[in-house]
């Protein structure tokens, strides 16, 4: 039985537009233990977010930074930075490293605030039009560590549309990265991967607080 | 199909951090693409074959025979996939990763009519007609008898002929019965 079903296959494939070879988290995936349990790509990262593995530097080589947030239209969703902004990393930052990110945001950055005491910044990433920083929860989740991401970003850089699969992969954020919740406060956007371990009552409790510095910090400027 | 040479496989195979990178560097589009055509997305084609690379690099020491490495290779690739599928529902069609290629006239049947048919069909399919492998080759990456691969072949086909309409019915191309018989 013969069948013609090369031809239209070989077109298909060849018609296949290959994205470039993530030769750096390739090279990071092999360096992480062999037990760990394989994930794909996006628990790799979160796993490297929450060690406080050098993120900024695997992206950094991988030469593919920028701060363009766009959401995935997948089952799994993500959440991606496909721009052009230069993102710096730090380790542990403090309450000054923060407020310094803020300032040089080129939006109005309202930091996280509302978050349950014993709260402590473990990583932030950011550049002129995005802010994330993952912090450590105080308790625990099953017995393991309860981490919240927070990302506030220019809502003018989030595009809605599903991500050009052609384009440059910077960052996947988070596994299954659908946002948790996400709200405008004032002039930014705040994300929260759907992920993280914050409860809903604190997740409650933070909106409102964030809510309620938006509304401090517009009475306090005035009318934009 | 991309050709490896095989004095890299080779040198991958010694360990040397630069070879084993320029083999997956090399391997890439081929991984992508059979990810892609078995998991009909593009994330997780892309998931899957940096899981199959990584795979690669950490074990390719263990391939014995040189000959063997794309058929070693993708059964890494095959087994992810399946893996991969298996960790989430497919809810996205596979239809979106036809429209967005160029000309989609050409492609989109084909598309459509492989998120039409089951995993164990689907598979040999792809690793056919995508990527010209032989029936033995194909019982090889899949650890199945190659009698099965053909059968699967053969249903495969009846059920993408009406899928497909007038692109199996076409008149069979001379060369193709003694290179690709079944």
């Amino acid at each position: 039985m013969q069948s013609d079903l090369y031809q239209p296959c070989a077109k298909a494939r060849a018609l296949i537009a290959v994205p470039a070879v993530p030769i750096v988290a390739i090279r990071a995936g092999a360096q992480r233990p062999a037990s760990a349990p394989s994930g794909g790509r996006r628990k790799w990262l979160l796993a490297a977010l929450l060690a406080g593995a050098p993120i900024v530097a695997v992206a950094a080589a991988a030469g593919i930074w920028n701060a363009h947030v766009s959401f995935g239209s997948g089952p799994n969703g993500e959440m991606r930075f496909t721009g052009s902004d230069r993102l710096t990393g730090k380790q542990f930052p403090t309450s000054a490293d923060l407020r310094s990110a803020a300032r040089q945001a080129a939006f109005p950055a309202a930091l996280a605030t509302g978050l349950p005491a014993g709260t402590r910044p473990t990583q932030m990433v950011y550049g002129p039009s995005v802010i994330l920083v993952s912090y450590r929860l105080p308790g625990k989740w099953h017995g393991g560590i309860r981490q919240q991401t927070v990302i506030v970003t220019d809502p003018r850089s989030v595009d809605s549309r599903p991500a050009n699969p052609g384009s440059p992969l910077a960052l996947s954020l988070c596994c299954g990265g659908t946002s948790r919740m996400k709200w405008l406060v004032g002039g930014e956007l705040v994300i929260l991967p759907e992920t993280d371990r914050m409860t809903s009552a604190e997740l409650a409790r933070f909106r409102a607080a964030m809510l309620a510095q938006a509304s401090r910090l517009e009475s306090a400027s005035g009318p934009r | 199909m991309i050709p490896i040479p095989v004095d890299l496989i080779e040198s991958a195979k010694g360990g040397e951090t630069e070879y084993v990178e320029r083999l997956v560097i090399a391997i890439w589009p081929d991984a992508y693409r059979l990810a892609l055509a078995i998991v009909g997305d593009r994330q997780g084609a892309e998931d899957v074959a940096q899981e199959a690379c990584i795979i690669l690099y950490r074990t390719i020491g263990s391939l014995r025979s040189t000959e063997a490495f794309r058929s070693w290779f993708y059964r890494i690739v095959v087994r992810e996939a399946s893996e991969h599928k298996r960790r989430r529902s497919r809810l996205e069609p596979v239809l979106a990763v036809a429209s967005e290629n160029v000309d989609q006239t050409a492609s989109i049947d084909i598309w459509r009519a492989l998120s039409g048919l089951p995993d164990h069909l689907r598979d040999v399919v792809v690793l056919r007609y995508f990527e010209d492998l032989s029936s033995r080759e194909i019982a090889s990456i899949l650890r199945i008898p190659d009698g099965t691969v053909r059968f699967r072949l053969m249903i495969a086909r009846r059920r993408l002929r009406p899928l497909l309409g007038e692109a199996t019915d076409t008149a069979t191309q001379p060369n193709e019965v003694t290179t690709h018989a079944v």
